[in-house]
């Protein structure tokens, strides 16, 4: 039971730190074998340096990009956090059907992230939930046949 | 720990059920200012016969629907669910944009569902999931037809 506060305290910090800048202070939170897990398209990232380049990707598009979490629980080796996150589109926006060049717009996206953490404190997988559609629409993309490569 | 086990085994109940194309007994368990909150969309519907309503249209939509638990895990009064739904889209599918005739198309989906209970009664629910890839599924592409789904 004692885990659990301090889990919950880990997951925490490890959105600060994304929130920061500090993304490699958030992949040292997972374990050097984690398995991250990005639902929508069901894409598989393997190892903190695969993580880092996913959780990258939005960080350079989206510069100032602050999570912010609205509910959270941990219970057993499981946390759940819900969290929104919001930025501006400052930078290049990497994507499989090509790179989508900075359009200044504001977006704000909700998300639900479970994780589990091991006895040592490090995350040893997650599974990270969020809407596509909705993030394609605020940088004005519409065209679903074009955005569907990217999820 | 009581409470959290009740809860599960309630949360588990609703789905089991809804996969028998039985949602009179979620009804019975949404407290009577209960809300479901469709968080791609940040569409809010409030009162059991709307937040019923929502499902009744997957259920239309997809008459053969399963929910098919991946994961879940109850905490203080919150049960979270990761499940996959998958369906055949040989019915109407009601949405905020309009009906969707029926496409023959399979669709298969993750959805993280947080349940919020309070003394046995649900009080909110929260659905995340990825609208893109079910309108894509479902061979539609304009997001700015889908953008109200």
């Amino acid at each position: 039971m004692a885990n659990e506060k301090e889990n919950a305290r880990l997951a925490k910090e490890a959105y600060d730190l994304f929130s920061k800048g500090d993304l490699n202070g958030t992949v040292q939170h997972f374990a050097e074998n984690a398995k991250f897990i990005s639902m929508p398209t069901g894409e598989a990232f393997r190892g903190r340096n695969e993580i880092q380049g996913f959780i990258g990707n939005f960080k350079t598009a989206f510069p100032d990009m602050k999570l912010d979490i609205s509910q959270q629980v941990s219970c057993g080796d499981q946390v759940v956090t819900e969290f929104v996150a919001k930025g501006t589109h400052k930078g290049t926006f990497k994507t499989p059907m090509g790179d989508i060049s900075p359009t200044n717009r504001k977006v704000e996206v909700s998300l639900c992230e479970t994780l589990n953490v091991n006895s040592d404190g490090k995350f040893t997988e997650a599974h990270l939930y969020f809407d596509t559609a909705s993030l394609m629409q605020q940088l004005g993309v519409t065209n679903l046949a074009e955005a569907q490569n990217m999820r | 720990m009581a409470n959290e086990r009740d809860n599960l085994k309630l949360t588990t109940e609703i789905y089991e059920r809804f996969n028998k194309n039985d949602l009179d007994r979620w009804k019975s368990l949404l407290a009577d200012n209960a809300t479901i909150e469709v968080m791609p969309t940040n569409q809010t519907l409030k009162g059991p016969s709307d937040v019923i309503q929502y499902f009744r249209n997957y259920r239309q939509g997809f008459p053969d629907i399963t929910i098919n638990i991946q994961n879940q895990v109850a905490c203080d009064d919150t049960v979270i669910t990761e499940f996959v739904a998958r369906g055949t889209h040989t019915g109407t599918l009601p949405t905020p944009m309009g009906d969707i005739p029926a496409t023959g198309r399979k669709m298969e989906n993750p959805v993280c569902q947080i349940v919020q209970w309070k003394n046995g009664k649900i009080t909110d629910i929260r659905d995340y999931f990825d609208v893109a890839t079910l309108m894509t599924q479902l061979g539609i592409t304009s997001l700015k037809e889908a953008q109200t789904y």
